[in-house]
């Protein structure tokens, strides 16, 4: 984080390549759209460029510290688009298919994970976080508290309350037909 | 004091690791931060290189501050002899410089 602050691009390039990836899975998964979670992500790393002298390793180490910069500007862009969403600016997503080629016999196993990322999207905004830094980014409780800036018992229900209602709703669609 | 996952909130977290995995393009957002990092900031309205925000702020209040002050010394100077014209009038002082747009009596009945 030193370099970056010191203006190396190549130390910027390095953090991208070691967390782009699970702050994109996260922020597409949150927000249900990829180009949403695209322009987050150049958002939270423009913002690490020009921040990175604030950074304090004795209050957070760089994983949490770029998940909290994340959350944030997730939490921004959700409110901005649910606004523009309701005065009729903007359309609701469209869930996009799955780009790579499955094999027939991968059909249901695929199903099943569309019903999965239907019941995400239908969580509330902060157990859908909570769930998806703790499962996706693989953060500890402590991690996802301080991501989120909450105590660690409220990460713990949001926690129980997400799996609780992923669970009847996964199960709820898979007794329907499909 | 935190409770470790059991095997059902594993399996559960695996399922949702699963549906959101989705191929992602870390090269892509690499050139697009480089590419806004490039793009020129926008030109300030005085560019002095070197000076920050908070003193071109002090330094625009100083500005007015002069100026204001300035707007009221600078008619004072240009006003100070009418005023002592009108003054005299008021006193009946009579040696005061005729006043040139005095308008004139017509006094010789031709």
């Amino acid at each position: 984080m030193s370099a970056i602050a010191r203006g190396d691009r190549r130390a910027l390039g390095e953090l991208i390549a070691l967390h782009g990836r699970s702050l994109t899975l996260v922020a597409t998964r949150f927000l249900g759209n990829p180009e949403d979670a695209d322009e987050v992500m150049q958002d939270v790393f423009l913002r690490v460029w020009r921040h990175a002298q604030k950074y304090d390793p004795a209050r957070a180490r760089v994983k949490t510290w770029l998940y909290r910069i994340t959350v944030n500007i997730c939490i921004d862009r959700q409110r901005r688009t649910s606004l523009r969403r309701f005065i009729g600016l903007d359309d609701p997503p469209v869930e996009i298919a799955d780009p790579q080629p499955g094999a027939a016999d991968r059909l249901e196993s695929r199903r099943e994970l569309a019903h999965v990322r239907g019941a995400i999207a239908d969580l509330p905004a902060r157990q859908r976080m909570a769930l998806l830094l703790s499962a996706v980014a693989e953060l500890d409780t402590t991690e996802v508290a301080a991501a989120m800036a909450v105590s660690n018992g409220a990460v713990e229900q949001l926690l129980v309350r997400a799996r609780r209602t992923l669970r009847k709703t996964i199960a709820e669609s898979e007794e329907m037909p499909s | 004091m935190t409770h470790p996952k059991d095997d059902r909130d594993k399996e559960l977290d695996a399922l949702v690791r699963a549906a959101s995995a989705a191929p992602t393009d870390e090269v892509g957002t690499y050139y697009k931060v480089l590419s806004r990092i490039d793009a020129a900031p926008r030109p300030a309205l005085i560019p002095l290189p070197g000076l920050s925000p908070n003193l071109a702020l002090a330094s625009f209040a100083a500005l007015m501050l002069a100026a204001g002050a300035a707007g009221y010394a600078l008619p004072d100077l240009t006003t100070q002899g009418a005023d002592d014209q009108i003054l005299a009038l008021a006193f009946g002082i009579t040696d005061a410089a005729p006043d040139p747009f005095a308008p004139t009596v017509a006094g010789t009945g031709q």
